[in-house]
């Protein structure tokens, strides 16, 4: 294990070297910042003074190796249109989206495990036809689409929540919480069933594949033979070998739409690192762009990680420290 | 002017059922008021805004971020909705000569903390928005040609600028007033927790929470007329669509920055009020007449063109005449336009009056365009935004469609600002050959931003031309610009300026589009005066009675 964890963090070293020099030349590609944050008013040498202070004038590997220095030390730079460190912004901004992202997934797992469960464990049931081909509208419908079709009909015509925004939060140990106050969630509810419906749609999938393929195998027909209950089996049996694919997944959807609920967070006016990443782009914000993309792969890391362990803990087979 | 809350019975304004109790209480208060007129104030107003504030009054200097600072910290004077000046925290200034201003200081001013507004605090408030570390979009970029802001006394503070200067009441109204100490020592966290947000304007400061809301509450303690609101919520939505949806679910009760393409679908809304007023703004187009070769300009095969036709007054003006100003702003814009003879929109103090209108005629301009040597046309890239200004995109598009029905083989080319505004900026770059630009006025209250900006010849040491993309010069045009620019008679400088414009037009030095409009949604039972350069006022909202 402490072998395995080692190797990773080396691993995870490299990674975010290579990474950001990626990202730095990719948002060195986009241009000189000041020209699109100053106002069109501003003389020459004012805009001038500014990227010299700045330092954007200077060649690209002085910026990075500038950059590098100062994110040695914990500073990312300070956000040019907020006023504040990019890596402050990101973090008071991220607990939106966690939040957010966490109720997604949790209504996903908690529909869709069931219901994937029920449909795979008959047989051309009508149920699990029905399910697989909704799931399918779950996949392709585009985020953007529903979200807006949500709001029309649960917030125009029907008037029963609100069309956006965070509404009502609590400080639980410093972290604000929308989950604790009726006007929190109700405010979170419609974004979160927007985003759970992929990842919904994925586990009911994936779920029923997996009990399908694994009724058919030796383990299970032994088990049956032996006169096992159906449900034991199932839960006991099944269900556990079934969950390995479901939580590698599950661990890169819930990365995937922490990095990425832009669309869900820009439709909802939800104050998360989505909006904040589109909003910076936006007005080329570079040391938000450039914190955020590395906050993302570091987040990255960890996740796959933390997925590596808990599948060793369900499959005594998998071991951390074999290399393969 | 609003015609659908006058139809309407004062029983139906408010046909939706309020959900929230805080709108609920807002509309008590509303019906209160009618009753008892200016007894108490007109309860909470939520406001659904497309920016969000910089709560540093001095980090980040733009339009909607003045707009806030005005209600939040005051200025020593400040703009109204036309774009002219008023006292502020400054209650007279008189001129001692051409280049020396003294501004009293009202002596009521005080500051949210209780201490009263000294010159001593306007002094260090310009210090810190001079010198501000880390400030990408400095406020120094509006305080062009002032050397020095000192206190004489307690209560006067002394301008010196290096000429005189007519624009110097505009540039002023562009920097917050906070108390010295806190200028000396507030680092920008301080601003956002709140904690330094202590200003002299009409609201005060109660709670942010970055990438969501600003809310802010009536100062009672004001020196000047008191704020119209108890409390006033900003809520960051930049979302078009989003934005619409929150005024239609009744999330927020005004919203500014309003689709043009929304206007229809909201005015058939009952217990929605559209308000529109004409803005500072010009959409216009940038030829490239600088130099003998452009970038983006070839033959019809696409082989790069030894010379450049846009240096031809003939076929710029062939390119202007191609263009239906009308069907643009009627079916890009929804009608949010008036078509333009020039980039000075008509409110705006130097506009010239006298000029003809351009006749949309393509069998003329394709006259031209032949009589220019150019028969078989050429091929031209046209370069715009897509995410700066209302529609950019779609005009480009259409743009491109007209130029060519002129026989011009047309490629549109639209980008994200991040990209296309360092691409024309840097001086050294390619540039364009044909670019869409909007510009307005607010910041010098006159022509003069405009034409020093988008129409005076380059020159990156004086400071002029910074937007002047396509590198017209015209030694006459620069002469008379420059007159005005130091001239503090108003109607003199007026005159001056539609003297520039007017030359500048019959070189066709920019190809005018059309004057933009600024569109603001509310729900019923609310009046709202536009301000011309879009910013957002909670005061320019009241109850109707």
């Amino acid at each position: 294990m402490g072998a395995f964890l080692l190797r990773r963090l080396l691993q995870a070293l490299v990674t975010l070297a290579v990474v950001s020099i990626i990202i730095f030349i990719g948002v060195f590609a986009l241009g000189n910042p000041v020209y699109v944050l100053v106002d069109p008013s501003a003389p020459a040498d004012v805009v001038e003074q500014t990227i010299r202070r700045l330092g954007l004038d200077r060649p690209i590997h002085e910026q990075y190796g500038v950059f590098v220095l100062n994110a040695l030390q914990g500073d990312l730079g300070t956000s040019y249109t907020h006023a504040q460190p990019s890596l402050a912004l990101i973090a008071s901004r991220f607990t939106a989206t966690f939040e957010l992202v966490l109720v997604a997934l949790v209504i996903a797992i908690a529909v869709g495990l069931p219901l994937g469960l029920l449909a795979g464990s008959r047989k051309n049931n009508w149920l699990g036809r029905l399910l697989s081909s909704t799931s399918i509208l779950g996949i392709s419908v585009p985020t953007f689409w529903l979200g807006l079709l949500m709001i029309i009909v649960f917030s125009l015509e029907l008037k029963w929540l609100p069309t956006g925004g965070r509404g009502e939060t609590v400080s639980v140990l410093g972290i604000e919480t929308s989950l604790l106050t009726l006007d929190g969630l109700s405010h979170l509810a419609l974004p979160a069933m927007t985003l759970s419906l992929f990842p919904l749609a994925l586990i009911i999938r994936l779920t029923r594949a997996g009990v399908r393929e694994h009724s058919q195998m030796d383990y299970v027909r032994f088990a049956r033979a032996m006169g096992i209950h159906p449900a034991k089996l199932l839960f006991a049996y099944v269900l556990r070998n079934v969950l390995i694919p479901i939580v590698t997944m599950i661990g890169l959807v819930f990365g995937t739409l922490i990095a990425f609920a832009v669309v869900t967070e820009t439709v909802f006016a939800w104050p998360g690192i989505g909006k904040l990443l589109i909003d910076s782009i936006k007005v080329s914000d570079r040391p938000v762009i450039v914190a955020y993309l590395l906050f993302v792969v570091v987040m990255f890391l960890a996740i796959n990680l933390i997925v590596d362990v808990i599948n060793a803990a369900l499959d005594p087979r998998i071991r951390l420290d074999t290399r393969s | 002017m609003y015609p659908k809350s006058l139809r309407k019975s004062a029983s139906s304004m408010y046909p939706k059922p309020l959900r929230k109790s805080a709108s609920s209480i807002g509309t008590a208060t509303l019906l209160a008021f009618g009753i008892f007129a200016g007894s108490a104030g007109a309860g909470e107003l939520t406001i659904g805004t497309r920016s969000e504030m910089t709560m540093d009054p001095h980090f980040f200097w733009s339009t909607p971020n003045r707009a806030y600072n005005v209600q939040l910290y005051g200025s020593l004077v400040r703009l109204n909705n036309a774009m002219r000046t008023e006292p502020m925290i400054a209650k007279a200034w008189t001129l001692i000569d051409d280049t020396t201003w003294d501004f009293r200081i009202d002596p009521a001013a005080t500051f949210h903390d209780g201490s009263k507004v000294t010159a001593e605090d306007v002094e260090a408030s310009f210090e810190r928005a001079l010198s501000l570390e880390n400030a990408a979009a400095s406020y120094k970029g509006a305080l062009r040609g002032i050397e020095s802001v000192a206190a004489v006394d307690d209560d006067t503070v002394r301008v010196k600028t290096a000429e005189a200067n007519p624009a110097l009441l505009h540039q002023i109204a562009q920097i917050s007033i906070i108390p010295a100490k806190i200028a000396a020592s507030a680092n920008q966290a301080d601003f956002i927790s709140g904690k330094a947000a202590i200003g002299a304007g009409p609201y005060k400061f109660v709670e942010f929470k970055a990438g969501e809301r600003l809310v802010l509450a009536r100062n009672d303690a004001y020196f000047g007329p008191k704020a119209v609101w108890d409390k006033v919520v900003f809520r960051a939505i930049s979302d078009d669509a989003a934005r619409v949806s929150a005024l239609l679910g009744g999330d927020v009760d005004l919203i500014d920055y309003v689709p043009p393409s929304d206007v229809a679908r909201l005015r058939r809304e009952d217990g929605i009020v559209v308000h529109r007023n004409t803005s500072d703004r010009t959409m216009f187009l940038i030829p490239d007449v600088g130099r003998e070769v452009s970038p983006f300009i070839t033959d019809q095969d696409g082989n790069p063109l030894e010379n450049n036709p846009l240096q031809d007054l003939r076929v710029r003006k062939a390119m202007a005449m191609a263009i239906d100003r009308e069907a643009l702003v009627a079916r890009i814009m929804d009608g949010a336009g008036t078509p333009a003879n020039q980039n000075v929109a008509p409110d705006v103090l130097g506009h010239a009056p006298g000029l003809p209108e351009i006749e949309f005629n393509l069998d003329a301009a394709k006259e031209l365009l032949a009589d220019a040597g150019y028969p078989e046309g050429f091929g031209l890239t046209i370069h715009c935004t897509n995410d700066r200004y209302v529609n950019d995109a779609r005009i480009c598009q259409a743009l491109g469609q007209m130029l060519a029905r002129l026989g011009l083989n047309m490629e549109v080319e639209a980008l994200p600002k991040a990209v296309m505004f360092p691409r024309v900026r840097d001086p050294e770059g390619e540039r364009t050959s044909l670019m869409l630009l909007s510009f307005g006025s607010g910041t010098s209250g006159d022509a003069g931003g405009t034409l020093t900006h988008t129409i005076h010849s380059y020159d990156k040491d004086r400071g002029f031309g910074t937007w002047n993309v396509g590198r017209y010069a015209n030694k006459d045009v620069d002469a008379v610009i420059e007159a005005a620019t130091t001239t503090l008679d108003a109607d003199k400088r007026a005159e001056l300026q539609s003297k520039a414009i007017s030359l500048a037009m019959s070189d066709m030095a920019v190809i005018p589009l059309f004057y933009n409009n600024v569109i603001v949604a509310s729900r019923a039972g609310l009046n709202y005066t536009i301000y011309a350069d879009q910013s957002t006022i909670a005061d320019a909202a009241a109850p109707a009675n």
